[in-house]
């Protein structure tokens, strides 16, 4: 089991230097030169001692290789640099930001795994009755929806049209979260029970199914130890999978929102141009991320007793 | 082909398909105005016989806007599986049929790419490289490869011990035509199901893209972009927001039930259940 997690945290270095040097690149390639978009633009001239002065104090004056091991030597000690904007710490305002980010994508997580498994499973169980295709009907609009617009579209009906609930914004209490997370977990449920239903679908036809109808035993028991239990495997690599899709359908939410979380951030950032932030922003929850699909690994093997431990 | 007319999914969203690509193709014909003409008497006029879907801010007619976004929209689509197709099938081949060295290269390329929220890998290409349909394309395109190359990369590896394969290789043929005279025309079908759940993956994107004010900018009429605009009239003029998304929202749907439809179709193991 420990062997395990080691291999497994190992194989995060390759990615982690991947999703670092991705990020470093993207935001070296900017057309244009990143000293003058920090100068007034009105002014006439700039001073190319000016100019110096700013390129050496951002470390744009070195090599890129050097560029970047001070980029990672720097994140690794929590420096992800100053925002060009209002010169705060960019991991401090990402700090700040995120618990909004976490309570809006925990609860829309929440309740797309209960009701995605929920819903799927039924389907499953009743396949080709109406339930099933009713379900199954709604959750392929769910994965064909823009998120922005089922968003707009909520606040407008509850916002609005009849209005029981704050439109946007944020606020204490569970009634600014509602709308934001009901849009954002559809389409997750919607995923989640597309999954659900054809991994039980599956399990439903292996030998030992037939095997446990064909002992008599009851029907109650199949589904939950035998259907469920098998089931419930890929499912979780599934959820592993989304939350990817979930950190990028936070950043849409919330600008539709205006929920004060990391995406907003993202998007503001890269309105005003002020590359460090855009840059921690980026670098945070793609770490977010693999950090996430790690703990999934992790409960895999957990779940799962044919995952072998040490040597693959 | 028997089968494709009885699948539902294949009749309605084909159905959806082909109307898209109609009205993207004949949009001067069919659209009842231009869709760049702005006039200010006319401004955000609720729906009505004259304008079915009303008109926007600057007075445009948002019926012939949304058909004339058909064509950003089936353009996003295709061009974008064009470059993650011809990126993908030969990366997936290479990788799978050699092995070795250039397997673990584009194994750990496509990890890497796939450790990458691919949304916010596309967010991040389109705020570097400036909002532009070509950009579009690139960012998409980009984002999309990798879905391509695994899918590809495990259907050699299967083919690749299959005996007519086996046999070839015995007989002494030449790997190149035994990759494309049996490997490929062996995968088309998965590439196909793949590819068609990729365009409606690329139209939802752009549009998110274009509605975060990455993508495609005005006056060019795009869905995504239309949104964008309409949002902030939505407390007054709701059909601003509600048309350009059900466009959206049709078409995706029409793309993923023919994508659907098809896998049922290809892939024999969920074929016994139905």
């Amino acid at each position: 089991m420990g062997t395990y997690i080691a291999r497994k945290l190992l194989l995060l270095i390759p990615i982690l230097i991947g999703v670092t040097l991705i990020t470093f690149i993207l935001m070296r390639i900017i057309p244009g030169d990143p000293v003058l978009q920090l100068m007034d633009p009105r002014a006439a001239k700039v001073d190319p001692e000016v100019a110096a002065q700013i390129k050496a104090y951002w470390g744009l004056d070195k090599p890129a290789y050097v560029q970047y091991l001070k980029f990672i030597w720097n994140a690794l000690h929590g420096h992800l640099g100053y925002s060009y904007r209002s010169n705060q710490d960019v991991l401090k305002v990402i700090l700040e930001r995120f618990p909004a980010t976490l309570k809006l994508t925990l609860l829309s997580m929440g309740f797309a795994i209960f009701f995605g498994i929920l819903i799927g499973v039924i389907s499953a169980i009743k396949h080709n009755t109406f339930i099933d295709v009713i379900s199954m009907t709604i959750a392929l609009i769910g994965v064909s929806t823009p998120i922005f617009w089922l968003g707009l579209i909520l606040m407008y009906i509850f916002g609005v049209a009849w209005p029981i609930l704050p439109p946007s914004g944020y606020g204490p209490g569970i009634t600014y979260l509602i709308l934001p997370s009901l849009t954002l977990g559809y389409a997750v449920t919607a995923f989640i029970s597309r999954i659900s239903r054809s991994s039980v679908l599956n399990i439903i036809g292996m030998d030992y199914v037939i095997t446990a109808r064909a002992k008599g035993l009851s029907e109650k028991i199949v589904i939950y130890k035998h259907i469920l239990k098998n089931a419930l495997i890929p499912i979780v690599t599934i959820i592993g999978i989304e939350t990817g899709w979930l950190l990028g359908g936070a950043i849409v939410t919330e600008t539709v929102f205006s929920w004060p979380g990391i995406g907003r951030l993202l998007i503001e950032s890269i309105m005003a141009r002020d590359l460090p932030m855009v840059q921690g922003c980026i670098l945070f929850i793609a770490l977010l991320f693999s950090l996430v699909n790690l703990i999934v690994d992790i409960i895999y093997s957990l779940i799962d007793p044919r995952v072998k431990y040490g040597r693959s | 082909m028997k089968k494709a007319f009885k699948n539902k999914g294949i009749l309605v969203g084909g159905g959806i398909v082909v109307s898209f690509i109609i009205l993207a193709i004949f949009a001067p014909l069919i659209a009842p105005y231009n869709p760049k003409d702005a006039d200010l008497m006319r401004s955000l006029e609720p729906p009505q016989l004259k304008y079915p879907f009303g008109t926007d801010v600057q007075g445009r007619d948002i019926l012939s806007r949304i058909i004339f976004g058909s064509r950003v929209s089936l353009s996003v689509g295709l061009v974008v599986q064009a470059i993650s197709l011809s990126i993908g099938i030969p990366l997936g081949l290479i990788s799978g049929f050699y092995g070795g060295i250039a397997d673990d290269i584009i194994t750990s390329l496509i990890n890497i790419m796939f450790s990458f929220p691919s949304l916010l890998f596309a967010i991040a290409i389109m705020a570097v490289l400036g909002p532009s349909i070509y950009n579009i394309y690139l960012a998409l395109g980009i984002i999309s490869w990798p879905t391509v190359a695994r899918l590809v990369r495990g259907e050699t590896l299967s083919l690749k011990e299959r005996d007519f394969v086996e046999a070839s290789k015995a007989l002494g043929v030449h790997n190149f035509s035994i990759i494309f005279k049996h490997i490929l025309p062996n995968c088309l079908g998965p590439i196909i199901v793949v590819a068609t759940l990729g365009i409606a993956d690329a139209i939802l994107t752009e549009a998110t893209l274009s509605f975060l004010g990455l993508g495609i900018q005005p006056p060019t009429p795009s869905w995504g972009s239309m949104l964008s605009r309409g949002r902030e009239y939505i407390w007054s003029a709701p059909h601003l927001v509600i048309f350009p998304g059900l466009a959206i929202l049709i078409t995706v749907l029409g793309f993923n039930l023919l994508g659907d439809g098809l896998r049922d179709i290809f892939d024999p193991k969920l074929k016994n259940i139905k």
